[in-house]
């Protein structure tokens, strides 16, 4: 399947985004819905939220991991088929955030599934989950190429 | 015998290649129109064919619960159908099967699409939201085929005095429905048409009753567990499956080609008829499809089937009344 993506970085892209929540306060989940509005418009690069993780290629995660969440996340990863790619939105689920040690929390998210792009903010505002998304983009392609 | 299986070949490879190419093209357009009325910029119109190609380039996952021939069997079914009923519509030339098939085997191969998407997501990807997701089409498939139903076999009672074969798609482009008879019969063919416009709404599951694949309630419904290869064939059958049923409003109310009124022949007819059926299916979807879907929320299942049995099966009921009362008296 090599030379799909690769005809697919001549043509462009259509990352399909699942959004996950692993215990996060839910303001990065506003700013996710933020992308989404007219004024930021993100289906210009063709990003469509879908409803399920077999649709997806990117998966925006929030939060820091909670307890609860570890086995959910490890699922919804595994449910993704390939190539897949794995931001992480905001503090929390990048370093922890404030709940650094607490001990209901596994994160940061990096412990538990590979992640490819890191969107710092507290909360990230849109441009910056949008350019989080348009790196993401750019690494499938260098996945593609076999730069990677 | 293996000549003509050959041929049969052919004809379903372009057949799938030009209706394919048509249907990622319409959604484009429709994409694309949809954000502009709400204020965005929108995808570029080619996003489908990309989505088709990378939902190509990826993993096929089977579930571990499904059964996987049926999952990976239902898919190619619900192309295979559409594929086939593209052979019986005209799509601004007469269809490659035009003296075999009727209106009524259209009408199977149209239920055949949305039962092969509830084979594939109930029966074989054990998954509940597919499960709730397949009860919800089939009530939809019920409610939406009792107005069209109504719309077909109205319209073929009226014209069997006037043409040999009443169920035949051919009939129709030989009389114009419009201008049969009285006013009486225009404002009945109307009501129909309005009718059979809705019903291409619900047949699509676009807009208000984009119900059995509910995103935010039941997330995807039948489409679920659907990935890669398994998926791109589904939208594909569903992008034809636009162009299908919007061919089958042209062929019924609007048949008339460009060519005999402009007058020009051969194969630069053709072309013509065939940019004028374009155009001709274009406004059909955009009525039907781009703009309830800008104006118009998801419905609850119960008020779907409330509006397509207890509404819309009246009102085409007494446009087919309007139409026999002229006929009749």
């Amino acid at each position: 399947m090599a030379p799909i993506p690769k005809l697919l970085k001549y043509l462009g892209r259509s990352p399909w985004i699942y959004h996950i929540n692993t215990g996060s306060c839910n303001s990065c989940d506003i700013e996710i819905v933020a992308v989404l509005t007219p004024r930021y418009d993100a289906e210009r690069f063709g990003v469509v939220l879908v409803e399920s993780p077999r649709h997806a290629d990117i998966l925006l995660v929030t939060g820091p991991v909670c307890h609860q969440n570890l086995d959910r996340v490890k699922r919804v990863y595994e449910q993704t088929p390939d190539p897949k790619m794995v931001i992480a939105v905001g503090a929390c689920s990048s370093t922890n955030g404030v709940f650094d040690g607490s001990y209901c929390i596994d994160g940061p998210l990096d412990d538990v599934i590979p992640v490819d792009v890191y969107v710092i903010g507290c909360p990230p505002r849109p441009e910056n989950i949008l350019f989080g998304v348009v790196k993401a983009i750019q690494k499938l392609n260098a996945l593609a190429e076999g730069e990677i | 015998m293996l000549f003509e299986v050959k041929i049969c070949l052919y004809l379903l490879g372009i057949s799938l290649f030009y209706t394919g190419f048509l249907g990622f093209l319409f959604s484009g357009i429709d994409r694309k129109l949809v954000a502009r009325m709400q204020g965005r910029v929108g995808p570029p119109i080619r996003q489908p064919f990309l989505d088709f190609i990378k939902l190509c380039g990826k993993e096929d996952i089977i579930p571990h619960d499904a059964t996987a021939w049926l999952f990976k069997f239902a898919p190619v079914l619900a192309l295979a159908s559409v594929i086939t009923v593209m052979l019986y519509i005209p799509v601004g030339f007469s269809p490659i099967f035009a003296y075999f098939g009727d209106l009524i085997l259209i009408l199977y191969l149209l239920t055949l699409t949305s039962l092969a998407i509830v084979i594939g997501a109930s029966s074989s990807s054990s998954s509940l939201f597919a499960a709730l997701g397949a009860q919800r089409e089939l009530v939809m498939l019920i409610s939406c085929k009792v107005p069209l139903a109504i719309i077909i076999f109205g319209l073929a009672w009226r014209i069997n005095p006037l043409v040999d074969v009443p169920f035949s798609l051919l009939s129709f482009s030989q009389v114009n429905l419009w201008i049969m008879a009285g006013p009486l019969t225009f404002i009945g063919v109307a009501m129909l048409f309005f009718t059979f416009l809705c019903c291409i709404t619900g047949e699509l599951s676009a807009g208000p009753f984009d119900i059995a694949k509910a995103k935010t309630e039941i997330a995807g419904g039948t489409l679920v567990e659907y990935s890669g290869r398994s998926l791109a064939t589904f939208k594909l059958a569903e992008a034809i499956k636009m162009i299908a049923i919007s061919s089958l409003a042209v062929a019924l109310f609007f048949p008339m080609p460009l060519s005999n009124i402009v007058g020009i022949d051969g194969l630069l007819g053709i072309l013509l008829d065939c940019l004028f059926h374009i155009l001709k299916i274009f406004l059909i979807i955009f009525v039907s499809i781009s703009v309830v879907r800008t104006v118009m929320a998801r419905l609850k299942i119960t008020q779907a089937v409330r509006f397509y049995w207890f509404v819309l099966t009246p009102f085409a009921l007494t446009g087919l009344i309007f139409i026999m009362i002229e006929y009749l008296v």
